[in-house]
């Protein structure tokens, strides 16, 4: 349990103090490990106070020590400055002034926090080389002259603006953040580090934001408008890139869409590492990177779209192009734009608006999906669910009109007398998944194409088709069967 | 040298191996499509033969199997028999098209190397 600062503070040294001296990577994954599996606000807001102890704690073991305080500034935990500059009153160590006049010169370190490092550096009569690189961390105004130079500069807060310097040391990502959402932001602090950012976390409420500390190049991760105001009052012309984390920071799939929105705010020169990589068959079918998936042809698209062929043909001519017209085949998005607009068909309602529209809007309705349930108006207007309440994305309008949901549109319904399969089911023991054979129907759990069993058994009977798969069972056969006839058999 | 079918294909499909050409069909738990070519890519096989175009209709695979330095095929039968039969009646030729980052078609009467 870390619920008391000393025994957050142990896990901490355990960090470092359990790993080979100079693998610093793993103490690093260590610490990362325990800010993503923090569970209060409370305990989040012990994490600077118990890393401070921990340097401190730390201090008789110096290549440790040294480890500590690296990832402390690589995770800009400006509270450890506290712990550091006691150990440095002791014995004053280059490596650790360094890492201290990097943490002072944070917008967020205490005052007079700067001229300690300074004090204890003109005490331990260092050499001129050290000295400068010193000035170089915690004057404002000192330019560097050399490649090295630049690198250290780059490593003080504020960073200088200058983008020559930041080319040299990774993405940076500002992390903006109150005492009452510490724990989401120690949580989203892990996750940048981790995926190679380096953090500026937004000085704290009533200290102002240096201009020069911020680059508008980099990304803001909030979860209020307050940080956006902040930054805008210190550089009134500039808008910041803002990015909201997901709620749910402990599922892969939420990280890992996190972790693509911020790459596609980041410039091209300065990227994330990615988390191991989340398997495409275990993202949800409905999710922005499923929707690009799938090849679905004519037949696909008529059976489970719930659309005849000639209607398929028509609308590829108008609205739901598909994406090569020498092949014919559509991605995930299509088909499920096509079932929302056979959904409002089956419940007796006329869609107003180009089906175009609701494509093009798709990528947002998954995203929203997340957390809330969503639906479309005949209008084209989406609304989510807010507290059993709908409310127009956009507009903030509470209604709830005439709408599809989009659950409706992938669970079965009734369409002309005729009953529609569900999207991801369409049979007991079939199953579709557009990262899955393009998204063609496959047997549950294998990768079996529904038509071509069809097929076969059309063509050479049950007997020859069971030899073909021993694997499979009477049951899983006639269901597929079944439903590839559906799409063997699609209307014109 | 090993093929990696996919599942969809019939079981005997192993039974076309030849000396110094072997075939191995998928049998293990659904995976996506890229996952398959990665598996394919881990085990050491030379490439990936999918039963229909559909697989390989968006270029991503193809891609995919490029940067893995796989081979990729696909049948455009999508009849496993008949399937199967072009893949036998086209031995020499998909054996000769066998290189990294090659995709093709098969067809009945052809084997198609499809243009990078």
């Amino acid at each position: 349990m870390l619920g008391t600062e000393l025994a957050l503070a142990k896990a901490f040294v355990d960090a470092f103090a359990l790993t080979d001296v100079y693998d610093e990577a793993d103490a690093f994954a260590r610490v990362a490990q325990i800010l993503g599996t923090l569970e209060t606000p409370e305990q989040a807001q012990l994490v600077g106070p118990a890393y401070s102890r921990a340097v401190r704690l730390l201090d008789a073991d110096l290549p440790r020590c040294r480890a500590a305080a690296d990832v402390a500034v690589r995770l800009d935990i400006v509270e450890a400055l506290e712990g550091l500059l006691e150990t440095l009153r002791s014995h004053a160590d280059v490596h650790q002034l360094s890492n201290a006049a990097s943490l002072a010169s944070s917008a967020a370190a205490p005052a007079g926090a700067a001229q300690d490092v300074w004090r204890i550096a003109e005490g331990a009569n260092l050499a001129d080389a050290f000295m400068r690189q010193l000035t170089l961390r915690l004057s404002a105004t000192s330019e560097p002259d050399s490649d090295l130079e630049v690198v250290v500069a780059a490593q003080a807060w504020p960073g200088r603006a200058n983008r020559e310097a930041l080319r040299r040391i990774g993405p940076s990502v500002y992390v903006d953040g109150d005492a009452d959402r510490a724990l989401d932001v120690w949580k989203t602090v892990a996750i940048l580090a981790s995926s190679g950012a380096r953090v500026r976390r937004l000085p704290p409420v009533g200290v102002p934001v240096d201009p020069a500390w911020f680059q508008p190049l980099f990304p803001l991760v909030t979860w209020s408008g307050l940080g956006v105001t902040r930054i805008k009052r210190a550089l009134p012309l500039i808008n910041p890139r803002v990015i909201t984390p997901p709620e749910d920071l402990s599922s892969v799939i939420s990280v890992t869409r996190f972790l693509n929105r911020l790459r596609r705010e980041l410039p091209a020169w300065s990227q994330l590492r990615m988390p191991p990589e989340v398997s495409p068959a275990e993202l949800p079918a409905f999710s922005p990177e499923s929707l690009s998936l799938g090849g679905f042809d004519a037949a696909e698209m008529s059976y489970l779209g719930a659309a005849s062929l000639s209607v398929v043909r028509r609308l590829a001519q108008e609205s739901l192009r598909p994406y090569d017209s020498d092949v014919q085949r559509w991605q995930f998005s299509k088909l499920v734009t096509l079932r929302i607009v056979q959904a409002f068909k089956g419940r007796g309602l006329v869609l107003k608006t180009d089906p175009a529209g609701i494509h093009s809007q798709l990528e947002e309705l998954a995203a929203a999906s997340e957390t809330s349930r969503v639906g479309v108006d005949a209008k084209g207007v989406i609304f989510v669910e807010e507290g059993g309440i709908f409310t127009a994305l956009h507009s903030g309008q509470q209604a709830i009109p005439e709408a599809v949901l989009i659950d409706q549109a992938f669970q079965g319904f009734r369409l002309g007398g005729g009953a529609v399969p569900n999207l991801l089911q369409p049979g007991r023991y079939t199953t579709v998944h557009p990262a899955v054979l393009g998204g063609a129907p496959v047997v549950q759990n294998r990768r079996l194409s529904a038509r071509a069993l069809a097929q076969l058994m059309n063509t050479r009977g049950e007997a020859v088709l069971r030899s073909a798969y021993p694997e499979l069972s009477m049951p899983e056969i006639g269901d597929a069967v079944r439903v590839g006839r559906g799409i063997l058999s699609a209307r014109t | 040298m090993r093929l990696l079918f996919d599942q969809s294909f019939p079981a005997h499909i192993e039974q076309y191996s030849e000396h110094d050409f072997s075939f191995v069909r998928w049998s293990a738990d659904q995976v996506s499509d890229v996952e398959l070519l990665e598996s394919a890519a881990a085990e050491g096989m030379r490439g990936v033969v999918f039963l229909g175009l559909q697989a390989l209709a968006d270029g991503t695979l193809v891609r995919d199997a490029k940067r893995l330095g796989l081979f990729v095929a696909a049948t455009h039968d999508t009849e496993p028999m008949q399937a199967a039969r072009a893949i036998s009646t086209h031995l020499p030729a998909l054996r000769r098209a066998v290189r990294p980052g090659v995709a093709c078609h098969v067809f009945a009467a052809e084997l198609r190397i499809l243009k990078s």
